[in-house]
């Protein structure tokens, strides 16, 4: 037997955004186990969401466990309030909702492709990937006022309207991005050097996936076809404005990639459907209710399925308010992914899954 | 290269200007990833900044070690500037890498055994076929001395293009550029050898860098015969051919590294000799 | 010696998330993208804190990040500099008096530039982190000084552990 490494990444390392901690056990640098801890993060927002906050505070504190995702929080806890209010919020409303959602669902992916690339030692397509992505940061400045943590969506709407020329300039600047996008395709698709790091990295079948909850675009390149998307209505119109289920089958840190830039031209057609036929009405439904019984909402996020639940007794302060995070799910799959694969690749497979801690640990 | 003014001063300037390519590579780098860059003198002053950082050092062998590997690379590269042994010259390139790697081994810094393990096996890589291209110039000129092909009438190039096509697959190796940036990997061993240095000696692991630089295009230059332009051409050449590739590739690992390395640059070099040894 | 006025030139950054949200981690890592290009200044991301100048922290201390902060802190060579990112890491934000967090990292190392914002910019960052070069070259003069007239390094007091770690913070808001 070949002499064990216990190679720890974390909390502090290079290739990681946010504090995690893995700790792989590695023969000739081929990993054999893995540990991962994941707590570094916890606030204990649930518990100040109960006690310090209002409900009408919650949204924006919400925002703050995810810089990454913070439309997605902010907009499933508004969801879980207004089920609570049991009010119905303007359709202008949840059109916005879906537009901000999806341009954040484009900044994420882009991040997350290029940090990838960006682990895989692909200095370059890092930077290229990083300079596509600005124009999508531009945009939600634009849309909301604020690069990151753009708190549009508040209990009953959403805070700001969509100015015609805001939404022209979105238009336009999605029309340029399409052939960056088909580059961007091409250079993850085909440079060889990159899928020699990427193909078979860190893959996870169909059957494993599925025995262990993946969800996401980590689900969904195993060939799982899971997408709150597809599954919920009654709360925003994902079909009437075009989704498409996007799955791949081979579960690598390859696959995953596409998954994400095929995710992106189904973005880019949604945002440009719902600026095409955006409907015209107030932005917030007004109401002087207290949140009273139990709700859960289910959130498609850029990384998986977001779950609310919150439940209240018809005072300011809700009484209990339950995050399940997108990568909280994932974090079994993750460990297991890693079995047999090169240290080398390591990094990129963290990067592919795309891990949001803060979202985890909350 | 007549003339002993020019070596000489070659081995003098060699920080100087190999921190020059270094820092004119660096804003290559940046335009071609279509940022603007740091300025050209950037190394010297990075070199400057790490003089007056406090020392932290992990014991003393290690720092001395980390010093022992900037002279033995210097004096390697005075072996081959002077026209001495090639073969010499390997071994002694080969011992300052091996320092390196002894004062990584040396810490207990996981990172730093990992970048040393894959250190030793770039060298696996990259030495044979450096030998082979010794022999092939022994076999050419009649003597394993760098002067001999410094001074040979005829470019080697046109002897050995196969061989050339080998030294070029492997100066990334040694370069440690992409893709075969293995042994520094920064996003996953954070430099590896280099980890545990710091301040004064860190400079002396940093300015080596520079001295390889020189000593890989003094590498090239041996295919130019006493053809100064040529020399220049494939220096140069051989300068923007490293940054596309760097830019344009993602990091192997370094078992992909050493089969590429072992099957094609290796046989490339091997055909070569053979055919030299035929004709 | 004059290589004091060089070390401004290449400040080499080290970065640190301490809990925070991503939110600011995404905007350092827009500042190596080629829109804001923070090489042009000469730095350099390393991830490595025995050879960094600039400490950049992210977030409020969660309890489980403190130690390992202070650890990176100490680790660092001097002269170093640190520099708060947003306001959860110079105040604590919107996270201060929750159970698990501490009111900015302030409170376990000494912080020389605050930067604001929730998210802070990239410019705001490019900009916190060009002031940090000035007080990194004042450090380096104080340090200098010290080592030549033999004086204390930093004539405050700034070392780690100003408060009791223990010490609870009281609910802002309730």
């Amino acid at each position: 037997m070949a002499k064990q490494y216990e190679i720890p990444i974390g909390a502090q390392h290079i290739s990681l955004l946010e504090p995690l901690h893995f700790k792989f056990t590695t023969e000739n640098e081929k990993i054999v186990a893995t540990e991962a801890n994941v707590y570094y993060v916890h606030r204990g927002i649930e518990q100040a969401c109960c006690s310090k906050f209002k409900f009408r505070q919650v949204s924006f504190v919400v925002g703050r466990v995810c810089g990454l995702c913070s439309i997605s929080h902010t907009t499933a806890y508004s969801q879980v309030a207004e089920k609570l209010l049991k009010i119905e919020i303007p359709l202008r409303a949840k059109y916005l909702r879906m537009l901000v959602i999806e341009l954040d669902r484009i900044h994420s992916h882009l991040l997350c492709l290029s940090h990838v690339a960006e682990n895989s030692g692909f200095e370059a397509l890092f930077m290229k990937t990083m300079q596509y992505r600005e124009f999508s940061m531009e945009l939600l400045e634009a849309v909301c006022g604020n690069r990151i943590q753009y708190d549009f969506s508040i209990v009953g709407g959403v805070a700001r309207d969509l100015k015609p020329q805001v939404a022209q300039s979105i238009m336009e600047r999605l029309k340029k991005f399409i052939p960056q996008l088909d580059e961007l395709m091409d250079i993850y698709k085909n440079n060889w050097t990159l899928s020699l790091k990427n193909k078979g990295a860190g893959a996870i079948t169909k059957e494993d996936a599925m025995r262990l909850n993946v969800v996401g675009p980590f689900a969904r390149a195993a060939g799982l076809a899971v997408d709150v998307r597809n599954e919920t209505e009654d709360l925003l119109p994902w079909k009437e404005v075009g989704f498409e289920m996007v799955t791949e089958t081979t579960g690598d840190v390859y696959a995953r990639n596409m998954v994400r830039l095929r995710e992106l031209y189904v973005s880019i057609r949604i945002i440009e459907n719902i600026i095409n036929g955006l409907p015209e009405s107030a932005l917030v439904t007004e109401t002087k209710a207290f949140p009273d019984g139990e709700a859960t909402v289910r959130l498609e996020a850029p990384r998986g399925e977001l779950f609310y639940y919150a439940k209240g007794n018809k005072t300011q302060v809700l009484e209990r308010l339950k995050i399940k995070a997108p990568t909280f799910s994932n974090v079994a799959a993750m460990t297991e992914a890693f079995t047999g694969n090169e240290y080398g690749s390591a990094p990129a497979i963290i990067a592919s899954y795309d891990p949001c801690l803060s979202c985890t640990a909350r | 290269m007549n003339n002993l003014w020019v070596p000489i001063i070659l081995i003098i300037l060699a920080p100087l200007l190999g921190g020059l390519v270094y820092g004119f590579e660096r804003i290559i780098k940046a335009r071609m990833q279509r940022r603007i860059g740091p300025p050209l003198l950037q190394p010297f002053y990075d070199f400057l900044k790490l003089a007056d950082k406090r020392k932290m050092i992990v014991h003393s062998a290690h720092a001395f070690l980390g010093i022992m590997h900037f002279v033995s690379l210097w004096f390697a590269l005075a072996v081959l500037l002077l026209g001495g042994d090639l073969i010499l010259v390997i071994f002694l390139h080969l011992l300052s890498t091996a320092l390196l790697i002894l004062a990584a081994y040396s810490t207990r810094s996981i990172f730093s055994h990992l970048g040393a393990n894959r250190t030793a096996i770039s060298i696996l890589a990259y030495e044979p076929v450096l030998i082979i291209i010794a022999v092939s110039i022994f076999m050419l000129t009649g003597s394993f001395d760098a002067a001999a092909a410094f001074q040979s009438e005829q470019p080697l190039l046109y002897k050995m293009p196969l061989a050339f096509i080998a030294l070029l697959l492997v100066l990334p190796i040694k370069l440690k550029k992409s893709p075969f940036d293995v042994a520094e990997a920064h996003q996953e061993l954070t430099g590896g050898v280099e980890l545990e240095f710091s301040g004064i000696f860190y400079e002396a692991v940093y300015t080596a860098k520079w001295i390889d630089y020189v000593f890989c295009y003094a590498l090239v230059y041996l295919f130019a015969g006493n053809n100064i332009l040529l020399g220049t051409g494939l220096i140069v050449c051989t300068f923007f051919y490293l940054n596309a590739l760097d830019n344009s590739t993602a990091r192997v690992s370094y078992k992909q590294m050493l089969r590429f390395s072992l099957t094609v640059s290796f046989s490339l070099a091997f055909i070569n000799l053979l055919l030299n040894s035929l004709t | 010696m004059k290589l004091a006025s060089y070390r401004k030139k290449s400040p080499w950054i080290l970065h640190y998330n301490a809990g925070g949200c991503n939110g600011c981690d995404i905007e350092i890592l827009a500042c190596l993208s080629p829109k804001y290009d923070i090489e042009r200044f000469g730095m350099i991301n390393t991830g490595n804190p025995k050879q960094s100048d600039i400490l950049l922290v992210t977030g409020p201390v969660t309890k489980r990040n403190r130690e390992r902060l202070v650890e990176i802190y100490a680790q660092m060579p001097e002269p170093k500099v640190v520099v708060a990112c947003g306001a959860c890491a110079s105040t604590g934000g919107v996270f201060r008096g929750m159970y698990n967090c501490e009111g900015g990292i302030d409170q376990y190392i000494p912080v020389d530039v605050y930067v604001c914002g929730c998210g802070t910019r990239p410019e705001q960052i490019i900009d916190g982190v060009v002031q940090a070069l000035a007080i990194l070259e004042t450090k380096t003069k104080e340090l200098e000084e010290s080592v030549r007239l033999n004086k204390e390094a930093i004539k405050e007091n700034k070392q780690l552990n100003r408060r009791n770690i223990a010490d609870e913070i009281k609910p802002v808001y309730t």
